[in-house]
């Protein structure tokens, strides 16, 4: 997968230069004009102006020139999704794939979206947090005609600002955006911004209602969701963020679902560095360990990776971290269940009582076809017992490449242990 | 006529000197038991064979007991029906009696002379002496039809133990049955209480670690009693059926202590053939014979009573003993049919035949619409237990798989578990009274067309019947 990033690089150097003609627009736009000078960095010095953004389990969506214009082309459909090995889910998404893929410009380029619609229903794409003309805005009944089945639109407009948007359906809002439809559109500034990042990572959230043994995500609930992904991924299958020492990492989140989630990463503090709405003046930019990312926004974080080893990110409700679990459980925390749970085997063979001791430590007997254990996972030194919206920074000195390095090895008398008398 | 005359004759010789049993109508009882029943039959006389006949009962109830080995006890000890055999004894006596001849009368008569109305002598006379012999000559001529008349009363009690004997065999092997699924049953509710119980207690449990309210536990506990009670209640159900068969069988003491295997076998491969089964019925019901027999009987009975027989012919022969010799001649009493000719006792017997004629048109008629539905019955409780056994109990063992498999995944919890296996449980509960039924439907069956069914030939498929015609498949 990190092979890939750098495939992207090539890409990148290989592809075309900046759109040059469309500075001269940019430079009388508003957007521009408010830039105060210290933001913008150094004259670029070669045709790449960005670091590409790394989207882990995703991909990022390639583009064609014509005349001038960045084309783009989405296709709207039904896709099936591994969320993690032995659970599939039929979702919907675009080009094969939720979140679908990563669209990715320069402030100042002409953009042209054209998107071919597969599903079963009428759809239209809505650019989230992107100004331009109201009637490219994508909101079906209101700025365009709902885009029917079979049908190709095009959306075409100017990107006059630079941050992390989205795109999603306008049209029966609530089941395709339930059913995953959603990525990323991501516009970088015109010249890279300093401090620079080194490292950029975007990550779509989202939930999902799969009852155990099915595969169909349940449109009509509302709060009960039980699967929970990064990048329509869920741990142990999400990627890791293979960072070197010392690099300056960005990571953007976005959030289309119906709760909030705060995500949280360990061993070092962040700053939280922009918004759908646009780049927080450093000044305004404020310390967290924990962003907490609403509905319907995105969050960038920026923070220098100085602390090596294996740190995890994830959401910080619990219940986002277990893979999927009933909540009308009978609570056996702290009941005795020795003698019964022998009575009820020979009633029901392979019965084991849970719950005494709490949930951890359990044997998987096996669960219905495409069902996964609450949580699970295995790390070095154990279960991990974890399961949702939970992945690792893996920071590693000297790397030269972005494949996985393994675990973590923890310098002598620097892991926690018991103590010995 | 001559034929049967000697044959009467013969008969009142054998009668004379006969045993008093009635060996060949009981050997053709004890035929009809086998052919009809499969099963052996036994008249208690006193003979080696009683022996015999204790030591296979003891002996069939040493082992677990199986339907046909209720039946066969039954059958060799069940007192009423041992009771029934002695009609055979009676009806045989009948016969013989018909046979005999009626016996003579002999009569005296002394008269002395008045002394006083003759002169007075000096050799008193002698007094006189009349005797007379007198035969009842009507009984010779009448011997062949009452003969045939009480043979016709012979055939009739011979067809009514055989009766008995068919209705015993049907009665045990429905009470039989009876006791295996109530045995079973039981069994089924036993588990039912035992998921109770573990629900219970894993309440209770958790009541006492503070885990759930008070009304929660409560209601675990509450469902757990209602178990209790079900089950308490499929047990004396238990002993109900197993006294019931105690009765039929006829045993009592350590006799009782029999055992059985305790569930219904399954339902056999292939269903006996079921057409032209209303046909059978008619020509093997035994009550339907009988009533047939009656209607002949009636029928010999008014030949008996032919108005040139009815005047009661009285012959006699006297012999008078005078003082000059012996005087004797015959005599004869002859009844002048002006007033009664019998007609009244003619139409009293026509009356009696045409409500027996009616009767047995009546019988028939119901013995068709109890084979009929008997049959239809067969065929439906087939259906149904099949239904169960192919179709509900194998969703009902998924139903508890799927749920253990979301048990373990934390999608549900213990209770559903439970209740899963108790919802099977009820269904299994279902399947049993249903070929309960089915079992008995096929006792009914066989009891409807006089005793066995034609041997099995093709799985029964069809539809159960409504119509009229006797099982004719379209």
């Amino acid at each position: 997968m990190k092979k890939r990033s750098l495939t992207r690089r090539q890409l990148v150097l290989g592809g075309p230069p900046l759109v040059a003609g469309g500075a001269a627009l940019l430079a009388t736009s508003p957007a521009a004009a408010d830039r105060p000078r210290a933001e913008q960095g150094p004259e670029p010095t070669g045709p790449q102006a960005y670091v590409p953004v790394v989207t882990p389990n995703g991909s990022t969506l390639p583009w064609t020139m014509d005349n001038g214009v960045k084309v783009f082309h989405l296709v709207a459909e039904p896709v099936k999704r591994e969320l993690t090995g032995g659970l599939v889910i039929n979702a919907w998404g675009y080009n094969g794939q939720t979140p679908g893929p990563t669209i990715e410009a320069v402030e100042g380029d002409r953009v042209r979206i054209l998107v071919t619609n597969k599903l079963p229903e009428r759809t239209s794409v809505h650019w989230h947090g992107v100004l331009l003309p109201n009637g490219m805005d994508g909101v079906g009944g209101l700025t365009q005609r709902h885009i029917d089945p079979g049908q190709t639109f095009a959306y075409e407009f100017t990107l006059r600002q630079h941050g992390t948007q989205m795109y999603h359906p306008h049209s029966d809002e609530m089941l395709q955006m339930a059913m995953g439809m959603m990525g990323f559109f991501i516009i970088h500034p015109r010249r890279a911004r300093t401090p620079t990042v080194d490292r950029d990572f975007a990550i779509f959230l989202h939930e999902w209602a799969v009852k155990p043994g099915t595969m169909t995500p349940d449109p009509s609930v509302m709060l009960d969701f039980n699967l929970f992904t990064f990048n329509g991924r869920t741990f142990p299958s999400i990627d890791h963020l293979v960072v070197r020492l010392g690099q300056r990492v960005r990571i953007r989140i976005a959030n289309l679902t119906m709760d909030s989630h705060p995500i949280h990463l360990h061993g070092h503090s962040f700053w939280v560095t922009g918004t759908d709405g646009g780049p927080i003046p450093p000044a305004a930019q404020w310390p967290e360990t924990t962003v907490n990312v609403p509905v319907g926004s995105t969050r960038d974080i920026e923070f220098v990776a100085d602390n090596p080893g294996d740190w995890p990110l994830h959401c910080h409700k619990t219940h986002h971290v277990m893979n999927g679990m009933g909540h009308d459980l009978p609570n056996m925390l702290g009941v005795n269940q020795q003698g019964v749970e022998g009575r009820i085997r020979r009633l029901v063979p392979g019965y084991m009582a849970m719950g005494t001791r709490g949930m951890g430590g359990m044997m998987d007997m096996g669960g219905p076809r495409n069902s996964v254990p609450m949580m699970t996972g295995t790390g070095p030194f154990g279960d991990m017992e974890m399961g949702g919206m939970f992945t690792v920074v893996k920071i590693r000195e000297g790397i030269t490449s972005y494949e996985d390095p393994g675990w973590y090895r923890h310098p002598p008398g620097t892991v926690a242990g018991p103590v010995t008398t | 006529m001559p034929g049967r005359c000697v044959r009467a004759l013969l008969l009142v010789s054998i009668s004379a000197c006969a045993l008093p049993v009635a060996r060949p109508g009981f050997d053709s009882v004890r035929d009809l038991a086998m052919t009809r029943t499969g099963h052996r039959v036994h008249w208690y006389q006193g003979t080696p064979e009683d022996e015999q006949a204790f030591a296979a009962v003891r002996d069939l109830l040493s082992r677990p007991l199986t339907r046909d080995a209720a039946v066969q006890v039954a059958l060799l000890n069940n007192r009423s029906l041992l009771a029934v055999y002695e009609e055979l004894g009676v009806a045989q006596a009948d016969l013989v009696k018909a046979g005999l001849l009626a016996n003579p009368v002999f009569g005296v008569e002394l008269r002395s002379r008045n002394l006083a109305l003759n002169p007075p002598a000096l050799v008193p006379a002698p007094p006189e002496v009349e005797a007379s012999v007198g035969m009842d000559l009507l009984s010779i001529l009448l011997i062949p039809l009452r003969t045939r008349l009480a043979e016709q009363q012979f055939e009739q009690a011979r067809l009514r133990v055989g009766n008995a004997v068919i209705q015993l065999a049907a009665e045990v092997q429905t009470a039989f049955w009876e006791h295996e699924s109530a045995v079973q049953l039981a069994q089924a509710r036993r588990l039912f209480a035992e998921a109770a119980d573990a629900g219970a207690e894993l309440a209770r449990r958790q009541r006492e670690a503070g885990n759930i309210q008070e009304l929660e536990q409560a209601v675990e506990e509450s469902l757990m009693l209602e178990a209790r009670l079900g089950l308490a209640q499929a047990d004396a159900m238990v002993l109900e059926a197993r006294e019931h068969l105690n009765r039929l069988m006829g045993v009592w003491g350590p006799q009782t202590a029999w055992t059985s295997q305790g569930s219904l076998p399954d339902l056999p491969h292939a269903e006996p053939a079921v057409e032209k089964l209303e046909s059978l019925a008619v020509t093997e019901r035994l009550d339907l014979a009988a009533e047939r027999r009656q209607i002949e009987l009636l029928t010999r009975a008014l030949d008996l009573n032919r108005p040139w027989l009815l005047p009661l012919l009285d012959a006699d022969a006297h012999a008078e003993l005078e003082a000059d010799g012996l005087a004797f001649g015959p005599g004869v009493d002859v009844q002048i049919p002006i007033f009664d000719f019998g007609q009244a006792e003619r139409a009293a017997l026509r009356a009696q035949k045409r409500a027996a004629e009616q009767r047995f048109a009546g019988l028939a008629v119901d013995i068709r619409s109890e084979v009929r539905s008997a049959r239809n019955r067969l065929l439906t409780t087939r259906a149904m237990a099949e239904y169960y056994r192919d179709r509900l109990l194998p969703v009902r063992a998924r139903v508890v798989e799927q749920t253990l498999l979301l048990y373990n995944r934390m999608f549900l919890g213990v209770f559903a578990l439970l209740r899963a296996r108790q919802d099977e449980l009820a269904a299994r509960q279902g399947h049993i009274e249903t070929l309960l039924a089915y079992w008995q439907a096929r006792v009914e069956l066989e009891r409807a067309v006089g005793g066995r069914l034609p041997t099995p030939t093709v799985t029964e498929s069809s539809p159960p019947t409504s119509t009229g015609h006797t099982g004719h498949r379209p």
